[in-house]
């Protein structure tokens, strides 16, 4: 009976409050305790509730930016690969062409061939190429590339042959400059550079002349690269200059080179 | 056999040197593993069959590299001569004494080119790349020790196979043994 009277009372003072307040747009003191109270605790709930959301969102969004990682690295791989593909193709095309126009310009029957060996020793400078006497490979025959002399043939067996580097001291070859027609001879130093020898000091060869075969040796045909004069010096003593050439071959970039073919080798012992 | 074995070592080394080790950039250099070979043959192995072993060898180095044939049996014969003068004198059965050996040969070899260059052809004298020379020789006081221990893997293997008279991990034809 007691709590019924009670429940009563609170009813009713509940009534006559919403009732008293009904109609009104601003907050009374109680809406505004309310507000207080539970404003810091909404915001806490709230901050966790975002934090836990975006957290979620974004691991899911990085699930999937994973994969399309993932994919993206894959395709620029594939894309990477074929370029390179495309890259080398196309300087081997560029190469080959440039091959086949010195093969044009080079007096028949010309062979080309590839370098599979390059000799290990710090004293001599020879290679192995994949052509021998079966194709008609002779002790003797020229070598060169596009750029220009890479050497001769040295010795030969059935399907493989040892050439001889015009850079190695062993070789001799008869050459003239471009420009002012001196002769002279051009023989390895063992490195990456000739030097030319018999140039009378009389002779006028400057620094950055081109040097090209002259034909005269009878294994070169005439007007080959042979270089570019690098440093020329003349000394007191003797009759020569001492002239340094610069190779127009790069001999540690050669891949395929030209064996110029001829009836009866002229260097024949 | 034992030249058999050493044999096809040393074409294997040799094909390695002058093909994939050409790909090897100036600056890091180009070890001379068949010298090391070469060597290690002279140290481990008796007079005969080692000096058949170095003269095969030379004559194979001769077919891949230089101009004068009979060059590099000849010097690598000097060196065996060399090294088994010295192993008289020095017991140089560890590797620790083998790498300076090595070092010394191959500066020998370098001088015996030099020399037989220069009889062959006064006028065709190569520049001593000194450089190059000491870049090898470093080269080989580095990967010496391991590359003997390479070789002493193989010849131990070797000997083991023929010491049981069968190949590891095969069964035996005599099943009562």
């Amino acid at each position: 009976m007691r709590f019924f009277l009670l429940f009563g009372c609170l009813l009713t003072s509940v009534f006559i409050l919403i009732i008293s307040m009904a109609g009104r747009k601003e907050f009374t003191v109680p809406h505004k305790f309310g507000l207080e109270v539970i404003g810091p605790l909404q915001t806490a709930v709230a901050k966790v509730s975002n934090y836990g959301s975006s957290i979620w969102e974004n691991y899911i969004a990085l699930l999937h930016v994973r994969e399309e990682n993932e994919q993206l690295r894959q395709e620029l791989q594939q894309y990477k690969a074929a370029n390179i593909e495309y890259r080398e193709a196309l300087a081997t095309n560029t190469r080959l062409q440039k091959l086949l126009e010195l093969k044009e310009s080079l007096p028949p029957p010309t062979l080309t061939a590839e370098i599979i060996g390059k000799d290990p020793s710090l004293w001599f400078r020879t290679l192995t190429i994949n052509r021998g006497s079966s194709d008609g490979v002779q002790k003797g025959m020229p070598v060169v590339t596009v750029e220009g002399v890479v050497g001769q043939v040295l010795t030969s067996s059935p399907n493989y042959s040892k050439v001889l580097l015009a850079t190695d001291p062993n070789s001799a070859i008869d050459v003239i400059t471009q420009k002012t027609r001196v002769q002279g001879i051009a023989k390895g130093l063992g490195r990456d550079a000739f030097t030319l020898n018999y140039v009378l000091k009389s002779g006028v060869v400057e620094e950055g002349d081109l040097i090209l075969t002259s034909g005269l040796g009878g294994v070169f045909p005439k007007g080959l690269m042979v270089g570019t004069v690098l440093q020329v010096k003349k000394s007191r003593r003797g009759m020569f200059q001492d002239i340094e050439v610069e190779p127009a071959v790069d001999f540690t970039q050669l891949e395929q080179l030209i064996i110029i073919m001829k009836k009866y080798s002229l260097t024949e012992d | 056999m034992f030249i058999v074995i050493f044999l096809i070592l040393g074409i294997f080394i040799l094909v390695l040197q002058t093909t994939f080790l050409q790909f090897f950039p100036v600056w890091l250099g180009k070890p001379d593993v068949l010298f090391l070979l070469i060597v290690y043959i002279a140290c481990q192995e008796n007079i005969l069959q080692g000096a058949m072993v170095v003269l095969l060898l030379g004559l194979l180095m001769d077919v891949f590299s230089g101009v004068f044939l009979g060059l590099y049996p000849v010097i690598y014969l000097l060196v065996f001569v060399f090294i088994k003068g010295v192993a008289r004198q020095v017991a140089i059965n560890e590797f620790a004494y083998q790498v300076p050996l090595a070092v010394i040969s191959y500066l020998f070899v370098g001088i015996g080119m030099f020399v037989f260059s220069f009889f062959m052809g006064p006028d065709a004298l190569p520049q001593w790349p000194w450089e190059k020379v000491l870049l090898q020789l470093l080269i080989l006081a580095v990967i010496g020790i391991p590359v003997f221990a390479i070789f002493d893997a193989i010849m131990s293997f070797y000997r083991k196979i023929t010491a049981s008279g069968r190949l590891p991990g095969t069964r035996s034809s005599n099943i009562f043994k």
